[in-house]
Formats: C-alpha cells, structure tokens, sequence
C-alpha cells in the first residue's frame, strides 16, 4: 500500500492529484482518507476534495505537514487500526502495483510564479523500518538560485513525532559540516545555505528513513525533485554489501566527530 | 540454477511468457557491467540540458582511476559525439546547450558509461539527473528513467536496446496525472531492441529502436500509452504561461 503526502510553508503550497486508476489502467471506487498521529494513536479522517472521474484533487488548504493521504473503503477503517498502527498500514492492495508504483502527482507552486512536480509514493514498507538514507546534495540544488531547501519526508508506523538527526556530510574530507533535527510522521523543511552545496557533500539520516525531497526557487521558477537511494546504482548480489561498507565509513565519522 | 536464471535468455523465456517479466535484459552472470538509462537532451526552442551525474566507483569504491563516457544520439539514434571525462568529482555537472552539439538545435538521446582499470566486480548503473532550463530560467530537473544500455567492462563492447518487451500482449502505461490546464510535450525513447508500435490516446506511430520523439498535447485530461514495451515511461514537460516543470511519467 503507498501513501501521499504534501507540504506547504511561507512560500510554497502544495497539491495532490491522486488518481483513481494504476498504470495498467484499472479503476477503483476507493475514498481518500488522511491521517496523522495524535496523543500516540493515529487520527484518520475521510477527506472531502475535489473529484471527477479519474482524480481525487487535494488543494492546497486539505495539506499540512503532519498529515499524509490514502486510498481506502470506510469499512476498511477498523477501530483497531488506531492502535495497532503495522495492520492500519496495510489496509488494502490497490496501490501495490508492478513495474511501475502506484503514485500520485505532487506539485508545490508560488502563488503567481511557477511550480514543479514529480510522481510521488510513500511505500507502506518503508513505514515499517528504521535505517539511514544517504543522498547526494549537490545533484539537484542550485548554489545560484535565491532559495535551496530539502523537504525531508517521514511516515512511520508509530504515531508519534519522534526526532532524529540530519547530518550533512562532506565524504572526501571526512567532515561533518551542519547537523539538523527533524521529526518523524513530518514534512520537515531543511534550508540549505549556498556552503552545503559541495560535490562531496552527502546527506545522511541517523536511523530514520525518510524520502529526501530538493528544492530550488529563482525568479519564482522552481525545481522539485528527489534522489534515487543507493540500491539503485548497484545492481549486482553485491549491493548490500558496497553499500553496507560506505555507511558504515559515514557512520564512523559520525562517531568521531559528533 | 541460478546460473540460468540470471541469463539473457531466461529473461527473454520470461517476457515470451509474461511470467515475472524483465524490465531489463541483462546477462547478470557477467561481474563487471557498467548499465545507463537513456537520457534526454535537447537544445531546441531555447532549451538548454544540466546534466549531473556520480562518479560510482569513486564513491562506492574508493576507485582512483575511474573514468566516465558520455556519447550522444540524434532523435534517430545516429552517432554524434562522445567524450570521455577524467578526474572527476563525486558529483559531476555537463551543459548541454547549442554550443556544446555543434549548433545543432534539436533533442536526442545519450548515455554514460564508467570504467576502471581496477575490476570491481560489479553491476553499476548510472540513473543521474537532467535538468531542463528554458531561456536561462532555472532548470526543472528529473531523474533518470530506464536502463537502455550497458557497456561489458571485460571487453568493451556496448549494447543498446536492453529494455524488455512482451512478444504477443500489448502493455498499458497511463501516466496517473491529469493534464486538463496544461499545454505538454511527452518525450519518448523506445529503450528496446526492435521498432515499436506506439499508440497514445489513439494516435498511432512508429519509432525505432533507440529512437526519440516529442508528441504535444493540449487540453486532453489523461494520456494512455500503449506498446510492447513493458516500462515506456516519458518524460513530461508541462508549460503554464512562463514556467516550466519537468518530471517523469
């Protein structure tokens, strides 16, 4: 099952427009349902947006940054869920589709200025686990541009908000150069100033998994997109264990020098 | 056992009987494969292309001696340049404007491969990031989007066309956004070895293997793609008065 998920800020606003078929095709009759942790049980809601025959539209004043988005009947939602949030995640199977995911766009704009999108999912297996994303700074963001930001979203199983750590990294020098905190269940904003935007610079996650998000405004003109995870450059039986090597070398000098 | 089902050709019994099919055909057998996505520049209507890429072995491997070839395409998959860059940066960064294609104005495809002199026994694929900037504005950038080719780092030759295909079944790829307010292109590659039927909501067309083409669509809320290939993903460029957004289908 995937999620969705907005964001908005001083600036930026967001919308979604989650559709009602998969890549193949097939339709559904599902609702769009919102969730967010409260008092450490999840606080769902059937959403009321616009629609047609192809799309849910989520506008802009339906997204905060606590809240996150699903496909689901009303009677899928068992009070259970509330607590026993690992079932509440896996509710049905409609969005588990292959090869491609199913996801919905998620487009963030200016007001009277420009906007950007990309094709957007937040697996329900990512939910389940802790671990460390590892992403390059330098790949999407703009040292020219009037604004850089990273949109560092998190969905967990556990309702709460959490917080944890976000390392920026310089790999070559072995340097940890800024350390931001950031929560769990949580479109986090990161500001990105102009000294972090090195070719060596990594971002690295302390035990939270979290699909990191790069934006660039110039001009009210806007890049919006997300780097792919480690996995995808390795493709050989190997890939765990290259990849294993490289973090656990981060980690160190994490542990040296923090 | 494992042996043969890391063969091309069990990928090719697999697509034949559309039984856990392959998006790629790739020999994992062979260690030391350097794989690319097809990436799309284009230089024409003022367009220029940011490309950004990683040195893996570098970052994955701590490998010195790693280098990186990028060679490029027409929209007809016809042979127009390549360079090799040394020295690299963990992350790397190549314009591709006018200037750099011979003033050439048009769009095409390229694809990097990275070697070594060390042999590290690997699968790597480079999937990067384009960015698109119109008229100097701020580039939109997208990440790369199918494995097309691969470079055998044993003996050099490249293949291209890897991309997997049904033999019999048509396959459907709508793209889950609705496009009701926006004037887009849809950028295409056929990223597999044979020409493709091609049909988008009933238009029908032809491209060849390796090929590109840009079809625009005005006011039509979905778009369905239809064609053997098991993974033809555009890139979409979506105009609203001045702005420009980029991403992947």
């Amino acid at each position: 099952m995937n999620f969705f998920f907005g964001f908005e800020n001083k600036i930026l606003k967001s919308e979604l427009t989650i559709p009602k078929f998969n890549n193949n095709s097939d339709y559904n009759d599902y609702s769009i349902f919102s969730a967010k942790p409260k008092n450490n049980q999840w606080l769902v809601e059937k959403i009321e947006c616009k629609e047609d025959n192809h799309f849910f539209f989520i506008e802009n004043q339906l997204i905060k940054n606590d809240l996150f988005f699903f496909l689901a009947h009303k009677n899928q939602i068992k009070n259970e869920y509330y607590s026993n949030i690992k079932d509440f995640f896996n509710i049905n199977n409609f969005t588990d589709t292959k090869p491609s995911a199913f996801r919905a766009n998620f487009k963030i704009y200016i007001k009277d200025g420009g906007f950007s999108s990309y094709q957007s999912e937040y697996p329900h297996t990512m939910t389940l686990k802790n671990g460390n994303i590892l992403s390059p700074i330098h790949s999407l963001l703009d040292e020219d541009s009037d604004e850089n930001l990273i949109l560092f979203r998190n969905i967990h199983h556990e309702p709460n908000n959490k917080e944890s750590k976000i390392f920026f990294i310089d790999i070559k020098l072995k340097e940890i150069l800024a350390v931001k905190k950031i929560k769990n269940n949580f479109s986090n904003q990161i500001e990105v100033n102009k000294g972090l935007i090195g070719k060596n610079v990594y971002l690295f996650s302390e035990q939270v998994l979290g699909i990191p998000l790069y934006i660039s405004i110039k001009n009210k003109h806007i890049s919006f997109e997300h780097t792919h995870p480690p996995h995808h450059y390795i493709l050989s039986e190997n890939q765990f264990s290259v990849i294993g090597k490289l973090k656990k070398e981060i980690k160190e000098i994490i542990n040296e020098n923090y | 056992m494992k042996i043969i089902k890391n063969s091309k050709y069990s990928k090719y019994i697999r697509n034949f009987l559309g039984y856990k099919p392959a998006l790629t055909i790739i020999n994992s057998n062979i260690k030391n494969l350097s794989t690319s996505d097809a990436f799309f520049w284009r230089t024409d209507s003022n367009f220029k292309t940011i490309f950004r890429y990683t040195d893996i072995f570098k970052l994955f491997f701590n490998d010195p001696t790693s280098k990186a070839e990028i060679i490029f395409y027409d929209r007809n998959s016809k042979f127009l340049k390549k360079i090799i860059f040394e020295d690299l940066d963990l992350s790397n960064n190549l314009v591709i404007d006018k200037n750099f294609m011979n003033n050439i104005e048009d769009y095409g495809t390229f694809y990097i491969f990275h070697y070594s002199n060390i042999n590290n026994n690997s699968i790597i694929r480079n999937s990067c990031y384009t960015g698109y900037s119109q008229s100097d504005n701020l580039p939109s950038f997208v990440h790369g989007n199918t494995v097309t080719a691969l470079r055998n780092l044993n003996d050099n030759q490249v293949e291209f066309g890897i991309g997997g295909k049904t033999f019999f079944k048509n396959n459907i790829f709508q793209i889950q956004n609705s496009f009701k307010n926006s004037k887009v292109e849809l950028m295409i590659m056929n990223p597999t070895n044979q020409e493709l039927k091609i049909i988008i909501n009933n238009e029908e067309f032809g491209l060849g293997t390796c090929c590109s083409i840009i079809k625009k669509f005005e006011r039509i809320q979905t778009i369905k793609i239809i064609s053997k290939c098991y993974l033809l993903r555009p890139i979409v460029f979506s105009y609203r008065d001045k702005f420009l957004d980029v991403y992947h289908g």
